[in-house]
């Protein structure tokens, strides 16, 4: 049977509802009628089996780029699942959370084409099809809210913003139980999902005779999850959880589980190691849970990090009382197994009866992650069970990937973005600006005032070669071109700068080129060694800008105007632009993260394909052809060239840029680049 | 998202087998009725219960949690005297919304006064907040102070404001004091100081290995770094588009959970 798992908890605590909690284990852990006596030295073998940071990826492949990616996704993972279950005579297979979300499939299922009440979500029908006895729930699990993590799991939640229990309805969830002690609900003050489990597992063991028996072991599960979660999706939880510091929430359930018969004790906890000194608010709190008296073992996640690993050089493996080749922290047998799928925890556990319960034999303890991915660098095969149970939601995936969200009357490149065409550029900062200004109207009205620019920069400009441009055809727009239009998952940050720090920032991105002698009557090549990503510029008419690139670093930009009006030093804006550039990315004078105003949790990429789910038709008149800065005019003794992908110039005369010519068709570098001239005096 | 999803969970009706687990529910709610009527009874063992609390729990919930008995027994232990005390619950007032924040300054100036870094952070970051007359050189000397305790955080904003200031040599040296004690954005910074050479030796190898710290930190911003240093070979790293894509996946992943402020 399955209870609503608040309640069930709730229950518990009064000692009413001990007997039905130990009910959570899968088909096979049905206990005996009556406990059979075990004889005192009978032994037994139990692999522990560990997922963690699955986040959604079901299948080998790479939804933004429509291919299959061998290094990941769980269809891989089985495969050493069932490997491992024919290796030992005894397995519980358990994940350790961030699993419901990462993928352009979890995005599909949240937000594009909400799962149904009735369905369950593509991860768990896989999950539940390889029987999992358990499950932790990590921090990225509260990325959608409440209400559908409550859906998804088929949880009922006490909590303010949702219905009252009774009113919520039981919708599909995995098909076995979930454990997470550390967070509550602010309003009832009880755990929000089942602290803890207990597992009633049927052994194949031998008796002292050497005789194969059929046996139960009780094994006990508590899982936590970071208290950092409040800070990271406050906007979900803010007013309706809170945390319990892990090292409490142990010290007070684990003798609880003893006592209801639990004789292993594992924790799930989604969280690295720190041995810094303890706090309840601690993000990583592993290594203090391997403190606490009764802990068997631990099932670790959350960093992406693969332990044991004996030649690790991760800071968090290689603290005082972490053994990263035999996989024990402060002699507890720890294991994480790495994302996506990549690698599969396994802990051998030697037990032994000692005619009143079962404990584990700590010599014998074997500790692993092992790998998808095979000696030879191939990777193991799919268990090809697996691809069919979310065919359905793959295929529908790949749709909405392909999905068009609007039309482009002109075809938006990079090839010459270095030389003032702003075709694949403008439309980001539209959507950017777009993006910030709704969100100051609507909550930052200190800053309603000032007026929001925007500023990106071409990402792919050339560096390897001509393919190495961002070019998206004519007509429709789909969501995995918005990944074409912004290459980095950057989420929107706003900036409160003034004029000076504009123009520094302007000098900055034009170290994007070289200093041009105008006397030289050689051939000078334009840009610079200087990263196209940092070459960042506005595009509008209201700010306008020149470029002297006879000019030092420092000293180039000239005639910077606001709506035809000089830029005064103490002038204040806001800027919007992305995470890395305000945090100090490209080290951009005045940007360290101190300026942010606003720090959106939403990508640049979601609120580009937002914008152009509204303009819906995009033209170049009106998205692709507002240019903020040109060069100053100089005539040079000699060509200035640069180098752009071959037999694009008629996309920079359709751009309707002047001056610009083919030198030399063939750069001889082999990658299809020719070079360009530009005429600086037009 | 809350709204529309809240929408879709309509209310069904209860299966008959329920009954019993309702009968259940109305039992538990008695019991919890007939153990808070203890309470009131009995309230010195709650208070008893709370004093076991540790202090920083105690804010957690007074603060997340929104719990007014937490908030009274972190009072007591602040006006007990407690730095700790005093300490959060400054904290607690200066982030609750509609709390008196003067008394929010109050507590935590006299933690403060007791020598408790904490909370010198705190005052910096509230007087620069804040906007006031001389906050700047106050603040300053609050981070000084916690900085000198060994307050990573606090170092970090004293290298922040060196920045402002123009002034990179004691930028990089209050960032490397905060990189020191592992804080992920002086890492990144004192990176970028280090690959640029602003007021420190330009040293590339030193850079990516104080990339790599913060991006195993699961700083972002560091993670992007790393690829774009990946896919264009620098820093002394070979082309690796391989490893440019991961690392990018990276910036992904661990911009749902940045390191968080203290």
């Amino acid at each position: 049977m399955k209870l609503n798992r608040g309640i069930g908890w709730s229950l518990g605590a009064v000692a009413v509802g001990a007997g039905l909690l130990a009910c959570g284990g899968s088909d096979d852990d049905t206990p005996p009628a009556s406990t059979p006596t075990i004889a005192a030295g009978s032994t037994a073998q139990l692999a522990l089996l560990e997922t963690t940071d699955l986040h959604t990826n079901v299948r080998s492949y790479d939804y933004f780029k429509l291919a299959g990616d061998n290094s990941l996704g769980f269809e891989r993972t089985s495969t050493l699942i069932k490997a491992a279950r024919a290796e030992f005579a005894n397995t519980l297979l358990v994940d350790n959370g961030d699993t419901i979300q990462g993928t352009a499939l979890s995005d599909y299922q949240a937000l594009v084409n909400p799962v149904a009440c009735t369905d369950t979500l593509a991860i768990y029908k896989a999950m539940n099809a390889a029987g999992y006895d358990v499950g932790g729930i990590g921090n990225h699990e509260f990325n959608y809210g409440l209400p559908y993590l409550a859906q998804v799991t088929g949880s009922k939640f006490d909590v303010d913003g949702m219905p009252a229990v009774s009113a919520q309805a039981k919708c599909a969830g995995p098909a076995f139980p979930q454990v997470l002690a550390n967070v509550y609900s602010v309003k009832s003050k009880q755990p929000l999902f089942t602290p803890y489990t207990i597992v009633t597992k049927t052994l194949k063991a031998k008796d002292p005779a050497g005789q194969d028996i059929s046996v139960p072991v009780k094994v006990g599960f508590i899982g936590f999850a970071p208290p950092t979660i409040l800070a990271w999706d406050k906007r979900w939880l803010d007013g309706k959880v809170y945390t319990e510091g892990v090292k409490e929430t142990a010290e007070k359930f684990i003798p609880e589980m003893k006592a209801k018969g639990a004789e292993l004790i594992v924790v799930i906890s989604h969280g690295g190691l720190d041995s810094s000194a303890y706090s309840p608010t601690l993000e990583n709190g592993s290594w203090h849970l391997s403190k606490v008296a009764g802990v068997d073992a631990m099932l670790i996640g959350h960093s992406h990090q693969i332990f044991p690993d004996a030649a690790s050089t991760v800071g968090q493996f290689n603290q005082v009382g972490v053994d990263k080749a035999k996989g024990t922290v402060n002699g507890v047998p720890t294991v994480m197994a790495n994302f996506w799928g990549k690698h599969l925890g396994v802990i051998g556990l030697s037990l032994k009866h000692d005619g009143s319960k079962w404990s584990v034999d700590t010599t014998k303890t074997t500790v692993q992650a092992r790998s998808t991915q095979n000696a030879d660098k191939t990777y193991v095969a799919v268990d090809a069970a697996v691809a069919p149970l979310i065919e359905a939601e793959h295929q529908a995936t790949i749709a909405y990937v392909k999905t068009p969200v609007g039309t482009t009357d002109f075809r938006m490149t990079t090839y010459f973005a270095d030389v003032g065409e702003p075709g694949a550029i403008e439309i980001v900062n539209q959507a950017q600006a777009d993006y910030v200004s709704a969100y100051i109207q609507a909550n930052l009205p200190e800053f309603k005032a000032l007026p929001v620019l925007s500023v990106s920069a071409p990402f792919k400009s050339g560096f390897a070669g001509g393919a190495d441009f961002t070019d998206v055809a004519a007509g429709p727009l789909a969501i995995n071109n918005a990944a074409d239009l912004y290459l980095y998952p950057n989420t929107v940050h706003a900036v409160k700068v003034n004029g000076a720090d504009i123009k520094a920032w302007l000098e900055t991105a034009a170290k994007r080129f070289n200093t041009i002698n105008p006397a030289l009557t050689t051939a000078q090549e334009l840009v610079s060694t200087y990263p196209g990503y940092n070459f960042d510029m506005f595009t509008s008419a209201d700010m306008q800008y020149e470029i002297d690139v006879t000019q030092p670093v420092g000293s180039r930009i000239r005639n910077l105007t606001y709506k035809g009006a000089p830029i005064g030093a103490a002038a204040e804006f806001v800027v919007a632009t992305n995470n890395y550039r305000a945090s100090g990315g490209g080290s951009f004078p005045g940007l360290d993260g101190s300026k942010t105003i606003y720090a959106s949790p939403d990508a640049n990429r979601d609120a580009l394909i937002a914008y152009i789910k509204t303009a819906k038709n995009l033209t170049r008149a009106g998205n692709g052809s507002h240019r903020s800065w040109r060069f100053t005019k100089v005539a040079t003794a000699g060509p200035v060239t640069f180098k752009s992908a071959t037999g694009q110039l008629a996309l920079a005369q359709a751009a309707g840029l002047s001056g610009i010519t083919l030198q030399q068709a063939d750069d001889g570098s082999g990658k299809s680049l020719s070079v360009y001239a530009i005429d600086l005096a037009q | 998202m809350t709204t529309a999803a809240s929408d879709e969970l309509a209310p069904t009706a209860l299966p008959a087998d329920r009954t019993f687990f309702w009968a259940l529910v109305a039992l538990a709610a008695a019991t919890a009725a007939l153990a808070g009527g203890l309470y009131l009874r009995n309230g010195s063992s709650e208070r008893a219960a709370l004093a076991a609390v540790s202090t920083e729990q105690l804010a957690v919930r007074a603060g997340a949690g929104r719990d007014a008995q937490a908030l009274q027994q972190l009072r007591y232990r602040a006006q007990g005297g407690a730095a700790q005390a005093q300490q959060a619950l400054g904290s607690v007032l200066a982030s609750t919304e509609g709390a008196d924040r003067a008394e929010a300054m109050q507590w935590l100036q006299a933690a403060q006064r007791q020598g408790d870094a904490q909370a010198s952070y705190l005052l910096g970051r509230l007087r620069l907040s804040a906007g006031v007359l001389h906050a700047e050189a106050q603040a300053a000397s609050d981070f000084e102070r916690a900085a000198a305790a060994g307050h990573a955080g606090a170092a970090l904003q004293r290298g922040l404001m060196a920045r402002r200031a123009q002034d990179p040599v004691a930028a990089a040296r209050w960032l490397a004091q905060a990189a020191q004690a592992h804080d992920p954005q002086a890492l990144f910074l004192l990176a970028n100081a280090t690959r640029e050479g602003n007021g420190v030796p330009r040293d590339e190898a030193r850079a990516l290995a104080l990339y790599r710290e913060a991006a195993a930190l699961e700083y972002p911003p560091a993670h992007q770094a790393l690829a774009m240093a990946y896919e264009r070979g620098e820093l002394g790293l070979p082309r690796d588009s391989e490893q440019a894509r991961e690392a990018l996946a990276e910036v992904a992943h661990s911009l749902k959970h940045p390191p968080v402020e203290r």
